[in-house]
């Protein structure tokens, strides 16, 4: 990595270790990024950065001592490990085992490529403003990176990922007198596939527009207490958030968790499983490694109900004594890892999702969802319903606007009355402590009650 | 400069040379940087790191495309070049996009504080383990410290355009925060502070302790009040968050894509005629200062507010050009990766004749602020603002009760039109710009409590 050899890899471990700690390891990574911005038919802006850096790193119990550079000098990176040895000023010392490491270099960008998609972008966007005179504003953009991560650690193991993330968005802002509406898509990937096969551009800019025009004639939310329909093409925003962080093994050391010392025991209906799993192929939160070098692999967080997992890196496995699940990440070689999602999702039965909406005769139906806010203590959360409708007498009828469903993360997963076999994927970015991609999803399912809140 | 930054210096003149640009310029920054966070007599975490990095602006034909990198390799430098001609083909061009000819370089600065790396570790670890001791000794009912901590920044920032020489400027600084809980019964109260200073020597743990220490005991026991129109004293602290928060309103590009309600009213009547408000850049020891900004641009004198009166805005190159002034040195770089955007420095309140004793003993009823919340969720065009506060009622100069799960309301503009008094217990907060201020009188302010 970076050229810096295997055996002086080994001497930084062994001096990272030499006052103290139970455990070290080194972090590394290359990025190399790409992105631009379109608004009002023109390049508002673009960014392309070449980056890299080294993150140093010593655990003792539930006390880390780190360093992160982009100085990668060999007299640079011994002083560093040497001020984080002396920090910990143990007499106890620990040699590290032997690792194996490849060195593989790094894809450079090619700007060229993007040629393309930079015309594609402002082409697409003026044919969104061309649909109609209510389109007060559309903003596209695109983001292209390529990142290699390299871990060593002093149980002698070592291993690479190369990442290759790719997203685009498209905003649209619509009027109609004094209402306006936003509406949005962003489809993300990871690995070497085309995002634009995999998720044509024309069908996402058509759905943000449809949905931003369709919403400027809904109707304002009833308000109250009432079952609710969550679509599977939703997103699983609300099980990342209203379930998921809950379940970092963080928090459960912490003791800021309602999940603690629950494991074995019933914490939602028998229909729901909810399952973390960084190893499914292209999803956004996907990876070979995470960022302490551990394998992401299908984790069942809860399994008919029962919770049976944490999520996990490696400091907090050892603290509570459960296993490593692959959740060790980071933002970048700035950041130390923490236990975070990778893809989150409900599970899908073998329930027909038509069967599951017709179990409503009067509520509200929620066909994508907006952002969101959750307190992770007590669980209770609001959600923004950005496409939303009203069921009465067992019909979809008028489109709902300024609604939010507010709720109990834990009583929401009792709630769960039906779920369906039609999940679909969301990307999404995960804003706890940094930022890191995520992919979220569940079926199309039914909570037998949930407040809907107004503006 | 080390060899390393000199190598790349001429790597990137030399490639950017090769393709006969109107101007560029580079901006590099240094920084080293230690955090220590204690707690029950140990670190509990520790943190070092050092970082550069760069970025490269080519200015050609109207348009300016930006490239940032932190990996030095001569071979990316050459790669990320190329990548800044690429894009700027597609850069949307703009008559006003300026870069600096020549820059005088600036007077050497002033001496710079090295504890960072003078001053040994042990020494700062020791001083966390006296600070947590102080703490708990100020107070009987201080029961819980929930962070102790230190940090230490040394920085160090190049900048040059094609036809300048290297400019370069040294930075230090250094702090300490605490977070404390007072328990009194069932009573419990939590209180912060921090403090940051250019030089090591100047940080006073005793007194920090002190501080933290009184913002949690003293406010065991509070309630809420009576919803009303209140006389208000905002403490230094409290009047330079406000400040932070609304500076933007100053921001010639906020002013110029009609985004301030200060747009069109320079030699208007905005605010008390008791208030001056500068922005000043060249003042020495203070953490907002700066030879050059993130343009190059020397660091200088705005006066904003001249008894009352708007008298300028803030600029960098692009709008000082679209309205025919001179920068004012405002150009920010945070960090390597982004543009330089329009940002104070120091910004200072002119003092008033009256101790800070003087405003709270005021006639009749006064509500001292003593801490807000939310404050981002503010109107930044308009400057309406809805916030969170805690504080004290005192009457006649003596406490009533101190208070909390209050909200306060109102607008910006009318807050400073409604200051009645400035008192002269100037002290600065490193907010969103270094805001050096004393406490203010506020004649009427909504309070919205029970």
């Amino acid at each position: 990595m970076f050229g810096l050899s295997l055996e002086f890899s080994q001497k930084l471990i062994d001096i990272l270790l030499s006052k103290g700690g139970n455990f070290a390891d080194i972090y590394a990574e290359e990025e190399e990024l790409f992105s631009f911005v379109v608004e009002n038919n023109k390049v508002k802006a673009i960014k392309t950065g070449i980056d890299k850096g080294l993150h140093l790193r010593v655990l003792k119990g539930n006390k880390t001592f780190s360093a992160y550079t982009n100085n990668t000098s060999e007299l640079g990176l011994q002083s560093l490990a040497q001020n984080i040895a002396h920090s910990l000023n143990d007499i106890q010392t620990q040699r590290s085992q032997v690792a194996v490491l490849s060195d593989v270099a790094m894809n450079s960008l090619q700007l060229d490529y993007y040629k393309d998609t930079l015309e594609n972008f402002i082409t697409q966007s003026k044919k969104i403003y061309q649909q109609s005179p209510k389109i007060g504003q559309a903003t596209l953009s695109y983001y292209n990176a390529h990142k290699s991560v390299w871990v060593i650690n002093s149980n002698g193991e070592a291993c690479q990922d190369n990442r290759i993330y790719n997203r685009y968005t498209v905003n649209v802002v619509a009027k109609d007198g004094d209402i306006t509406q936003t509406s949005f898509e962003g489809p993300g990937i990871t690995g070497k596939e085309n995002i634009f096969l995999l998720h044509p551009l024309q069908e996402a800019s058509d759905n943000v527009v449809a949905r931003a025009l369709l919403m400027l004639k809904a109707k304002p939310a009833p308000t109250g207490k009432m079952p609710v329909i969550l679509l599977g093409e939703a997103g699983g925003t609300m099980i990342h958030e209203a379930c998921g962080h809950a379940l970092e093994a963080d928090f459960i050391y912490k003791d800021t968790s309602i999940f603690k010392d629950k494991i074995g025991t019933r914490v939602a209906a028998e229909c729901v499983t909810v399952v973390d799993d960084g190893s499914i192929p292209h999803q956004y939160g996907s990876y070979q490694f995470d960022d302490e070098g551990v394998a992401p692999r299908r984790n069942v967080l809860i399994e008919k109900g029962i919770l049976k997992n944490y999520i996990t890196d490696r400091m907090n496995a050892d603290l509570l004594g459960i296993p490593l699940s692959g959740n060790g990440r980071r933002e970048s070689y700035q950041s130390k890892p923490v236990p975070r999602m990778s893809n989150t999702f409900i599970e899908d039965t073998h329930m027909d999702s038509a069967r599951v909406i017709d179990s409503v005769a009067q509520g509200i139906l929620v066909k994508r969802m907006g952002g969101g806010q959750v307190n992770i203590t007590n669980g209770e959360f609001i959600f923004e319903i950005s496409e939303g409708y009203l069921i009465e007498k067992g019909k979809i009828t008028t489109p709902i606007r300024g609604a939010s469903m507010i709720g109990n993360g834990p009583q929401v997963l009792q709630d769960i009355a039906m779920v369906a076999n039609d999940k679909k994927f969301i990307a999404g970015v995960c804003g706890k402590y940094d930022h890191v991609p995520v992919g979220d999803a569940q079926p199309t399912l039914m909570i037998k009650e949930l407040t809907i809140g107004g503006m | 400069m080390d060899r390393n930054l000199q190598d790349f210096f001429q790597r990137a003149q030399v490639e950017l040379e090769k393709f006969g640009f109107e101007n560029w310029d580079i901006y590099c920054t240094q920084e080293q940087a230690r955090d220590i966070s204690w707690r029950n007599k140990e670190i509990e975490d520790f943190k070092e790191s050092s970082d550069s990095g760069y970025a490269i602006r080519i200015l050609d034909k109207q348009k300016v495309s930006l490239v940032y990198a932190n990996n030095f390799d001569l071979a990316k430098i050459t790669k990320n070049i190329e990548n800044a001609k690429f894009i700027l083909d597609y850069m949307t061009p703009d008559e006003n996009f300026k870069m600096h000819g020549k820059i005088a370089p600036p007077l050497t600065q002033e001496e710079v504080d090295l504890s960072f790396n003078e001053v040994a570790l042990n020494k700062k670890i020791q001083s966390l383990a006296e600070f947590e001791e102080l703490l708990f000794a100020q107070h009987p009912t201080i029961k819980k410290i929930e962070q102790i901590g230190y940090g230490e920044v040394k920085e160090t920032s190049f900048y040059r355009t094609k036809y300048s020489p290297i400019l370069e400027e040294e930075t230090t600084h250094y702090g300490y925060s605490a977070d404390v809980i007072a328990q009194d019964g069932e009573e419990e109260e939590s209180g912060s502070d921090f403090s940051y200073k250019r030089k090591f020597r100047d940080l006073d743990i005793a007194a920090l302790a002190e501080k933290v220490a009184y913002n949690a005991y003293s406010m065991l026991h509070s309630k809420p009040i009576r919803s009303g129109y209140y006389q208000v004293v905002l403490k230094n602290d409290i009047f330079a968050q406000f400040l932070s928060t609304f500076l933007d309103l100053f921001s010639a590009d906020k002013v110029q894509n009609n985004k301030s309600v200060l747009a069109g009213k320079i030699g208007e009547q905005i605010a008390s005629s008791s208030l001056y408000l500068v922005d000043d850049g060249t003042l020495p020891g203070q953490l907002g200062s700066m030879l050059f900004d993130g343009e190059g641009t020397p660091a200088q004198r705005t006066p904003l507010v001249k008894e009352g009166k708007l008298s300028g805005y803030l600029y960098d190159l692009k709008t000082a050009s679209k309205d025919k002034v001179q920068a004012t040195g405002n150009a920010l770089r945070a960090g390597y990766q982004g543009s330089p955007a329009i940002n104070p420095t120091n910004i200072i309140v002119g003092k008033g004749q009256s101790s800070y004793e003087d405003l709270i003993s005021a006639k009749d009823q006064v509500l001292v602020i003593n801490n807000v919340m939310g404050m981002h969720t503010s109107n930044l065009v308009n400057g309406d603002f809805s916030v969170g506060a805690t504080g004290y009622l005192m009457n006649n100069g003596g406490l009533i009760t101190p208070v909390k799960q209050i909200t306060i309301a109102g607008n910006f503009l009318q807050l400073l039109s409604n200051i009645s008094n400035i008192a002269s217990d100037v002290e600065s907060f490193p907010y969103h710009g270094n805001i050096i201020t004393p406490s203010v009188l506020i004649s009427e302010l909504s309070v919205s409590g029970v």
